[in-house]
Formats: structure tokens, sequence, C-alpha cells
């Protein structure tokens, strides 16, 4: 079920998406069950119809414990592997100049990267995750075809992702003309030289507007009389999640 | 409840937490029994399926599939990728409030669960899920769990798991669902995190706050450490040095106190650092010969490395002092004490030659450790200090072959950076040992991998370079270009001191005298821009009053002159003011030379 009333948002990334707009970076920042993830959904939904040939990836960054290897390989992953070779050399190349393997921690793309990255010096880690970091935007952009990289949760991500993201991660966002972002969350990157040109911040607020909502639960079958939805919307101060569960719920105790 | 007395309840609701906890209540009524017990229950994990909603409710075993296909219906469920799904954190946390307000022991219980369940399998992010639920269900094996987690991510420099560890167990402390010594340990792992990513007063806060958490404890162990990773924030922030030397000898007192071996030579290496950047190099190298002597008795060889890497830059810092004092006093030298202080300078000589071999032998130390537990970086880096050291030393062959060992490993780890600063100290052997064609093939090699890496300062500041080594083969055409380009870089990343130097050289260069004035000019108003006295000086000395004798100006060349000399006495260079005076002197017995011929001529015409 998604929300009502996010048009300006879904007109925005529509905008970005066809290319009327010169923005590539979308920040969705909003508290807790303000709708972010169906506002993600909608995006998700509409990314075939308005960027044709698109290949989209959306990551929850609230999973990523093993860190940037996580979001490296769900991006290759929902991307389709065969896209990265340059990573895959650069991940060879490291791995075949006599970095120390344990035999179980190799299997699997993520550990293979994390092989690459775990290493006792933060200069050389550094050093390994640009290359990396090149590599793979170098394949993404290899692709030619428009990609849409949604990711979700920035709150929940560990500090080294959260900082990766808003600086590296961005950067090369900006070099990459065919590579659309959106990133969600209680808290979203700080706007960074490098990259505060292409990118558009919103904060969802509460919907009170009792029509819309009217309009959206009927649309999902959800049959009530206007005044009850508008006491509802007013009752739970226009918070989006705590009116589609109220309502969800009363609408099946009704139809029992 | 009918939706008027629902309405209604929400009405009298007082606060945004009643009106959720309203709908939550309402949502848990409407389920069958089973449903609603396993909605509880699979809030105490971070995600469920069917195999963690069995292991939370045995008693619901036989119908997990299905209670869990029901939960999935429900709007606050959402879809957990790759691990099943979750509760929306709204409503999560509201359940789990009101559960630990409720029913504190059915929550421990159910933790405990969890945590059986989570400890099963070795993959991070379940081993970190079994430590959240440990620190509620057992705090004493949890903290046991928290330390060996913290330290094993350190040593296996799998960092990332620690941040996600100390990331969730926030949660436990905010909502106030563990003990004393959790929170302890939590803040303090916190505070490191905080740390490395530069954030010193967050970091400073945590650490305050574990500080008193161990005081309330006990925890002698946990306060040492404390009190050594304040020491290491202050030592950062450079002007609080003092307050970090007190840190740290508390930190060391207590760790004698327990006879922590490892936690005094940590702390002895913190306190000599801290004395390196002061200056204070005899208590530097005192501090950090106390320090080796721990690391090698309980066999930490890493550490051990570093420390003979850091006696060995403080000896070299000592001896470049040592350097800059003689080259200052010997402007000072009266003649009647000339033979007394000569013998006090090849004392002094003797000693810095004596460090240098000090630090040599540090320096040899350090890399073989490093080789020996395969630290590539740390090798390289002291493989280029020994070259450093051998350049000193006259011994050019040497430093060569360090600097190339140095190279070869920077380019296996891909540091482009440290690789193309190595290969200029590499030109500069060269161009010591004359070799000056096989230097600039040296330099032109570090170029390209400046361009590589976008580092356009170092790009530049080598064709500078390549110009100046182009200039002294007389190689005028290619130097001319060389300069162009590099001023092309300095002027795009604004970098004027670059620019200033470069316009200079090019003004010596040109073969008509006024372009050359007009450079050497135009670089001396960017030396005032940026206020740089020492270079006004030196370009009033070295370039324009030199071009300007060359066009015969010489009152104009007599004025920069005086300028120079006037410029570098505000600074106080002797040497540079002795220099441009006797320039002046030089100028004015030239002309004096002139005048006296002048007047031999007119003499023998007259007669």
């Amino acid at each position: 079920m998604r929300l009502a009333n996010r048009t300006e948002e879904v007109e925005l990334f529509k905008q970005m998406l066809l290319g009327e707009i010169s923005k590539r970076i979308l920040l969705i920042e909003a508290a807790s069950g303000m709708g972010k993830s169906s506002l993600l959904d909608e995006f998700v939904a509409i990314c075939p119809i308005h960027a044709k040939a698109a290949l989209l990836a959306k990551i929850d960054l609230k999973g990523a414990s093993t860190g940037i290897a996580f979001v490296f390989s769900r991006l290759q992953r929902q991307l389709g592997e065969s896209h990265f070779r340059q990573f895959h050399e650069a991940i060879n190349k490291f791995l075949s100049s006599g970095i120390e393997i344990d035999g179980n921690q190799i299997e699997g793309n993520g550990n293979r990267i994390n092989v690459v990255l775990n290493v006792d010096n933060d200069e050389v880690r550094d050093i390994r995750l640009m290359q990396l970091l090149e590599a793979f935007f170098r394949d993404l952009q290899a692709i030619q075809k428009p990609i849409v990289i949604i990711l979700d949760s920035f709150n929940l991500a560990i500090p080294t992702v959260a900082n990766w993201i808003s600086g590296y991660f961005l950067a090369e966002v900006a070099n990459a003309k065919n590579i659309w972002v959106v990133i969600a969350g209680q808290s979203v990157p700080a706007f960074s030289i490098e990259w505060m040109n292409l990118a558009d911040r919103r904060y969802l607020d509460k919907i009170d507007d009792d029509e819309a909502w009217h309009s959206f639960l009927q649309a999902n079958g959800l049959i009530f009389a206007r005044e009850t939805v508008k006491a509802f919307v007013v009752h739970l101060d226009g918070q989006p999640s705590k009116i589609v569960d109220i309502l969800t719920n009363v609408a099946k105790k009704i139809k029992k | 409840m009918s939706n008027n007395n629902l309405l209604q309840k929400l009405m009298a609701a007082r606060s945004d937490e009643e009106r959720s906890w309203i709908v939550i209540e309402n949502l848990l009524d409407s389920l069958p029994e089973d449903v609603a017990k396993a909605l509880w229950a699979v809030a105490i994990p971070h995600w469920f399926d069917t195999k963690v909603l069995a292991a939370l409710c045995p008693e619901l075993d036989d119908d997990a599939e299905e209670i869990y296909r029901q939960l999935q219906k429900l709007s606050c469920v959402e879809i957990f990728l790759e691990r099943g799904h979750n509760i929306h954190e709204l409503t999560r946390n509201q359940l789990l409030k009101r559960l630990w307000q409720d029913s504190p022991q059915y929550f421990r219980d159910l933790s405990n669960r969890a945590a059986v369940y989570f400890q099963k399998e070795a993959r991070p992010e379940m081993q970190i899920e079994w430590i959240y639920h440990l620190v509620v269900a057992d705090p004493e094996q949890g903290i046991q769990e928290i330390k060996y987690l913290a330290n094993n991510s350190q040593n296996s420099f799998r960092r990332d798991e620690l941040e996600a560890l100390i990331l969730v167990l926030q949660e436990q402390i905010q909502a106030n669902r563990t003990t004393e010594a959790v929170k302890a340990e939590t803040i303090y792992w916190t505070g490191k995190i905080k740390f490395r990513f530069s954030l010193t007063e967050e970091s400073l806060e945590c650490y305050e706050k574990a500080l008193v958490l161990y005081g309330n404890i006990k925890d002698r162990l946990g306060e040492a450490n404390t009190l050594q990773a304040i020491g290491d924030v202050l030592q950062f922030l450079k002007y609080q040095r003092k307050e970090a030397l007190e840190k740290y000898d508390l930190a060391l007192k207590f760790y004698r106190e327990m006879d922590n071996q490892l936690g005094m030579a940590n702390t002895l290496k913190a306190i000599g650092d801290v004395f390196q950047s002061s200056d204070r190099y005899s208590e530097a190298l005192e501090k950090y010969d106390l320090a080796l002597k721990f690391y090698r008795e309980i066999q930490y060889r890493f550490d051990e490395a570093n420390t003979l890497k850091a006696i060995g830059d403080v000896l070299r810092l000592y001896v470049r002092r040592m350097e800059e004092e003689e080259s200052v006093s010997v402007h000072f030298v009266l003649p009647k004490l000339l033979r007394s202080i000569t013998k006090y300078f090849h004392s002094r000589k003797t000693q810095i030659l004596k460090d240098t071999n000090k630090a040599l032998e540090m320096y040899n130390e350090a890399a073989t450790i490093y080789r020996e537990i395969g630290d590539k970086l740390g090798e390289a880096h002291t493989l280029k200090e020994i070259g450093d050291v051998l350049q000193f030393l006259q011994r050019g062959m040497e430093a060569l072959e360090n600097y190339e060992a140095a190279i070869a490993i920077y380019r296996e780890i891909g540091a482009q950076r440290v690789e193309a600063n190595t290969l200029r100290e590499l030109f500069n052997v060269l161009q010591f040992l004359k070799r000056d064609t096989e230097a600039l093939e040296k330099y032109g090699m570090a170029m390209p991998i400046y361009k590589e890496v976008g580092a356009q300062l170092g790009e530049a500041n080598t064709l500078k370079v390549i110009g100046d080594a182009l200039q002294v083969l007389n190689r005028r055409t290619e130097a001319l270009e060389k300069y162009k380009a590099a001023m092309a870089i300095y002027r795009e990343i604004n970098a004027r001191w670059g620019e200033a130097n470069t316009l200079q050289a090019i003004g010596i260069l040109e073969e008509d005298p006024v372009i050359g004035l007009a450079k050497s000019q135009e670089a001396l108003s960017l030396y005032i821009e940026i206020g740089d006295k020492e270079s006004q000086s030196r370009n009033l000395i070295h370039f324009t009053s030199k071009i300007q004798l060359k066009l015969g100006q010489k009152s104009e060349a007599l004025s920069s002159l005086k300028l120079a000399a006037e410029l570098a006495k505000e600074i106080d260079y002797e040497p540079m003011v002795n220099y441009a005076n006797q320039k002046i002197a030089k100028i004015n017995r030239d002309s004096q030379d002139i005048l006296r011929w002048f007047d031999w001529l007119k003499w023998k015409l007259w007669k």
C-alpha cells in the first residue's frame, strides 16, 4: 500500500529520471513512520516507466553489518554480476598480490572484498578502497544504461558506511552521468561541495490532507466516510504509518 | 472497540506515544491469541523468520509457518532483505518498551531464547545479534563477549563488525535494559569509534561518561584504558598536550598497580609521542626506550617496530635541530673565540654522526620486523626513511637502493602518492651523484602518477623541478615549456607560492631582460600578497636586482638590495642581510672602479 499525497516528491523523482532537471541525487529525510519506505516503493514502481531500460538496485543499509563490502556485493548482485569485470580484476589483483587469506574467509563475493579491505593500516585500506571504488564506477559507466540506486535507512548505517557514502561514493556518482541515487533515512548525508549541485533534499512531514487520505484509502479498497477519515487524520496528527495501521485494522474488523 | 470509542481514546490521549500505543493495542486486540503472542515475541530481535519465531515461542513450533504468514500480512511488518521480516521501528520500540515495563522477566526470557538461537551461527550479523540479546539475558557474559568481539575486530581489522555491534547495543543502553558495566564498555568503544572519525568532542564526551561508570563499578582496567584514550584525543588536539600528559601519567599509574605490561608500554609510547611533538627529544627517547623494553618482553612485534621507528625519527629530528643551531651560531662567531668554538663544533659533528648512525640502526631493525610480520606499508615507509638518512650521510648508492626497494613496495600496494614522493627523493640522490639524465627520467615517472591520482600540486611541483633540472643542463626551451605547464596548474588550483616561484624561474630564463624583469616583479607582487618576506628578500637579491643590473638600472638594483636587507632584518635572517649588504658594497665598489677608470682615461686624454 502506497501513501497519500507525496505527489511533490514523486514528481521531482520523475523529472530527475527524465532529465528535465540536472539533479541526480535525491535525499529524503523523515522521522520514523512518515512513510519513507512506502515512498521508496513508489520510486521503484515508477522507475521502469520513466527511465526506460534502467537498471535498479535498492539496498536497506540497516543490514550492512559487514560494512562497505555489503554495499558493493548487494549492488553487484542486483545490477548483475557480469557488469563488473574491472571491479573483479581489481579485487583479483589485490588477492593475488600476497594478501594472506584464511581458507574459509574467501568464499562469497562480500568476503573477497572484505579480505582486500580488512587490513591493519587505515592508509592502505583507503588506498585499496579508492581503487575498488574507481573500478566499480568505471564498470557502472560502461553499462551505458540509466542506473538507479536507492539506499534506505541511512541513519542505521554503521559510521564507516555512512561516511563513505557521504564522501567518496557520492563524489563518484557526481562524475557518472548515467547514475541516479536516492538516499532515505531519519538522517541523510550532509551536503558536500563535490556533489551538492546535483542534489535535492526533501523532508517528509505529516500528511494532514484528509481529502487525499480519503481518495487514497478508497483506491486501496478501504471504504470509510469522509468524516471518519478526517477524524482519524486529525487525532493521529497526520502521521502516515499510524493512520494506515489503524484504518487497515478497522476495515478488517468491519469486514469480519 | 467501535470507531467512536477508538476516536474518543485518541482524543483523550495526551502524547504522541499514548496515541501510538492506542494504535498498537487496537491491532493486538484484533489478532488471534497466538498471532498476538508471536508479535510480542518477534519484536525482541531485529529480524525474524519461521525459525526465529519457533525459537522464541517453542509452544507455537507446530504452527510457526502459518503464524509467520499471518504476521507478514500486518501493515507494521516489513521485509528485511535476505533475512526474513521485521517489525516497523515505531511499533517495535513501543512493544519493547511496554514489555520491559510490564514483564521484565519475560523480556529477559525471550532475550535468552533469542541469544541461544543466534549464537549457533558464526556469521557476523548473527554474532552481533547474539550479543545484543545476551547483554539483557546475561549481562556478565554479555560484557565478556563485547570485549572479545571488540578486541578480535581490532586485531583482525574487521572494524565494521565492531561498529555494527556498538550501534545495536546503544538501543539497549538508551532503553536502560542492561547493567552499568555493559554501559561503560559500550560507551568506551563508542568513544573509540567517534575518535576514528575525528569527532573529538563527541569522543571525549563518551570517554568522560565511561570513566565515571568504570569508577562506579571499580573497574580499574577500564579506567586506565579510558584515561589513555582521553590522552590520545588530547594529544591529537595539539594545543592540549599538557592535559594529555596528565591523563597518560594517571593511566600509567593504574597500569603499574595492575602490572599490566601492554598498558604500560602503550602509555609510555604515547607519552614519548607527546614529548616528540613538543621537541623534548631526550625525554621522548627515554620513554620510547622503556616502551620498547615492555613490547619486547610481551612480544608485540608490530608495536616494537613502531617504537623503533619512532626512536629513529626522534634521533633525526634531534640531529636536524643541532644542524640548524650550528648554521645560525656560525654567523656570530668572533675571531678570538674561533679556536674554542671550532672544537665545540667538532664534538657536535661527532654527536650528529653518532645519532644519525643510531637512527639508521633503529630503522633497519624496524624494517626487519615489518618485513617479518608482513606489514608492507610500514616496511616501505621505513625503507624511505633509511634512504633519507643515507642521503644525509652522503652514501648515495645505498640511499638509491633503499628508495628503489620502497618504491617497489609502494607500487605493489598501490600507494601512488607516496611512490611519487619517493621518486622525487630518488631524483635528488641521482642529482647528487651527478646522474642528471637518469634523475630526469625518474622524475618524469612521478608525473603521470600524480596526474592519475589527481594530485595537481604534486604534478605542478614535479614539472617545476624538471624545469630546474633542464635549466641546469642548459636545455632552456624545454625548461621554459615545463615551467609554463607548472604555472598553468598552480594558477588553476590557486597555489600562489608555487606560481611565484615558477614566475621567478621563468624571469631568469627569458632572453629579453625587460620581459624577465616583469616576470620577476610579478613574482615579487605575489610574495607580497602572500606575506612571505623571506621569498621577497630572496627574489630581490637573486632575481630582480640581477636583471636590473643587466639592464643597467644600477640605482634600482641598489634599492632592491636595500629593501631585501630590510626585509631579512625584519625576519631576523642574518645571513641574508649580510649577503644583500655584500652585494650593495660590491656594486658600489665596482662603480668606484669605473669612476677611477674614467678619471684615468680623462687624464690620459688631457695629457
